[in-house]
């Protein structure tokens, strides 16, 4: 058993009896637990690896695909059901899509698609950098 | 419209509201069953740094349906598809997320009621339970359930990062190996 472990063994065999109640002492645990990484220690209980992710993402990409291609009038019962729910998806993404291009149409005449684009490329760096901000906390065990 | 159309309308209405409420229970039971340990530490995300998660909430939802609409108004097929994805991708994290502050909402709750060991699957019953119920509030209901939402779903990224960074820990590993 390493030091790290002895404390927290030593900690929790003088003081569970006591303070088994004590929501200070439950988080104290859950802090060290953390902060050495043990808690993150069961392979089930982690996100799959990154690559799994970007395949799942990709695969549902390629599924929605081969759904919106196979989406005629004479398509057959399933079809039609997963093609109505992804055509409910795509009219509200549509008509969301129009308001906010038709809003800064008004604002700017003509350029609503380029300044669209430019906001969602400006959101998307900042949640870029809000995820790196987050990384760097993690990594100094903040 | 006479009153037995409006009647049948909000009947309408309410089973509607009905069908998304169990089906979103369903599915976040379904999160905390597969992967109890990831929910635990979404809530103590959530827990430690309210306002964080509720800014990158904020910011990441703004983002996803922002590249949704911009995608879907794209002619060719990649950008309807891909805008279906991000959908897709905000509706699982949202899930997730309004899981773990179910979770603790509910475990507040039921300590209130001299229930500190209460169940997560009761936790999360009666927390999202509340959520959703507090949601038919006029006005203020939308804003109660979005904060939430927002909160969930920034620490649920949190906890997916905390998970990633200590994956690439160089010291993390060498923990493994020994």
């Amino acid at each position: 058993m390493d030091d790290k472990n002895r404390i927290v063994s030593n900690q929790s065999d003088q003081a569970l009896p006591k303070q088994a109640d004590n929501p200070v002492f439950a988080e104290r645990i859950l802090e060290e637990l953390q902060t050495s990484g043990d808690m993150y220690g069961g392979a089930r209980d982690r996100l799959p690896p990154v690559w799994q992710i970007l395949a799942a993402i990709v695969l549902l990409i390629a599924l929605v695909s081969v759904v919106i291609a196979l989406g005629a009038p004479d398509a057959q019962w399933h079809e039609r059901f997963l093609m109505g729910f992804l055509d409910g998806v795509l009219v509200f993404l549509g008509s969301l899509g129009n308001g906010i291009r038709n809003l800064w149409d008004v604002i700017m005449p003509g350029k609503g698609y380029a300044v669209l684009g430019w906001f969602t490329a400006g959101v998307s760096l900042v949640n870029a950098g809000v995820c790196l901000l987050s990384i760097r906390r993690h990594r100094q065990g903040g | 419209m006479d009153g037995y159309e409006q009647i049948g309308m909000w009947f309408v209405r309410a089973l509607s509201f009905l069908g998304v409420y169990v089906s979103s229970l369903a599915c976040m039971i379904l999160i905390s069953a597969a992967a109890p340990g990831f929910l635990s530490r979404v809530v103590s995300e959530a827990r430690s740094g309210m306002r964080r998660c509720f800014l990158w909430g904020t910011v990441f939802t703004i983002n996803l349906v922002l590249l949704a609409a911009f995608c879907a108004q794209l002619d060719n097929i990649v950008g309807p598809v891909c805008a279906i994805a991000a959908v897709v991708i905000l509706l699982i994290v949202s899930m997730g997320g309004l899981a773990a502050i179910g979770c603790e909402i509910g475990r507040r709750v039921l300590m209130m009621h001299d229930r500190p060991t209460a169940s997560v699957l009761s936790q999360i019953v009666v927390g999202v339970s509340i959520l959703f119920v507090t949601a038919v509030i006029p006005v203020l209901g939308w804003l109660v359930f979005a904060g939430a939402m927002l909160t969930g779903i920034g620490a649920f990224l949190e906890s997916a990062v905390a998970d990633y960074t200590f994956t690439l820990s160089p010291t993390n590993d060498s923990e493994k190996a020994t």
